[in-house]
């Protein structure tokens, strides 16, 4: 992942906040869009993925739906109510932590 | 276009070699993975022709190899550790089951007086109990990881499982039990804890079995 110390907080907000907007997705999906999003700019690692993928479903947040697809099993996760609920409450944290952000590297502009 | 079942079956065999044993996350990787390939490569049969000693494959596998490491040994450690605090959570809320904490209450009490009765055949009794219960107890999970595969949530009741049956043989020594020495009231309540633990996590162990077989219905072939 590009700056990865400055987006690891916030992985978990861009899976929740993906699913909010595609309904289900699969890993790899993950992966892509957000690649496509950013310009390529973000490449989320499966070290990364995976272990965030899986703690939100261990908390609850998500759901998950096993298809066979020809010759393999793919696992796609989606929002539960309750990950819906969560994505809310992390998008205002972290539009609260960029608001903070930008009064810290640009108090003047912030004063505008 | 999709790769071939053999194909599939390459990255499942690499991914296997390199000691991703859970199979519950081995199949997400090998997803993954082939998805990559699907998405990047335009000849499959080339990709993963076998004709050189150091095929495309192989080199894309071995390019991947540090993050798929990473991604298993991260996933498995937190997973353990997950796992551990999930069943200890289950087990102490089935001890507040009114019906389990009166038979617990009053097993401890019968107990009790059997120690002071005879502590020779008490110990002897309940060493004997806690070897059958945790081999019974061992053996039956194996047989769901045989059934299902090597799935972590089974496989942590298995290591629990195995970690009390090794302390119910070796510590104290079991071949030590007919000696005097270990005739006393802290070894016979020591099988006596073994029991009621090895007990409550096979029952709670029986109690979702139905729903990890749901759940991972999928990987029973």
């Amino acid at each position: 992942m590009a700056n990865s110390k400055l987006y690891k907080g916030s992985l978990q907000t861009i899976i929740l906040n993906l699913l909010e907007q595609n309904d289900k997705m699969y890993g790899y999906e993950i992966t892509q869009k957000v690649k496509e999003i950013t310009k390529g700019e973000l490449k989320i690692t499966e070290g990364a993925l995976y272990p965030a993928l899986h703690k939100l479903e261990a908390n609850g947040f998500l759901d998950i739906e096993i298809l066979n697809i020809g010759n393999r099993m793919r696992k796609y996760y989606k929002l539960t109510e309750q990950g819906t609920k969560e994505n809310v409450n992390r998008l205002v944290e972290l539009q609260e932590f960029i608001k903070n952000m930008q009064i810290m590297v640009n108090p003047k502009f912030s004063l505008e | 276009m999709e790769l071939t079942k053999e194909q599939i079956q390459r990255i499942d065999s690499f991914l296997e070699r390199l000691g991703c044993e859970y199979i519950d996350i081995r199949y997400e990787m090998v997803d993954h993975i082939a998805s990559d390939i699907e998405n990047k490569v335009d000849d499959f049969d080339a990709f993963f022709e076998k004709k050189e000693m150091r095929g495309k494959f192989l080199g894309y596998m071995m390019h991947q190899k540090k993050e798929l490491e990473d991604t298993y040994i991260q996933q498995s450690k937190r997973q353990l550790f997950l796992n551990l605090w999930k069943i200890t959570k289950q087990v102490s809320k089935s001890i507040f089951n009114l019906k389990i904490l009166a038979s617990i209450l009053f097993s401890f009490i019968v107990f009790q007086q059997l120690i002071k009765y005879n502590i020779k055949y008490t110990v002897i009794f309940t060493a004997k109990i806690s070897v059958i219960i945790g081999g019974f107890s061992t053996f039956f999970i194996w047989q769901q990881i045989k059934r299902i595969g090597k799935v972590r949530i089974v496989y942590s009741y298995y290591s629990i499982i195995a970690f009390l049956m090794y302390l119910a043989i070796y510590i104290p020594n079991i071949f030590n039990i007919y000696k005097s020495e270990y005739h006393n009231p802290f070894a016979a309540n020591f099988y006596f804890i073994l029991i009621v633990l090895n007990a409550l996590i096979l029952i709670n162990f029986i109690k979702h079995k139905i729903q990890f077989k749901e759940k991972y219905n999928y990987l029973i072939q």
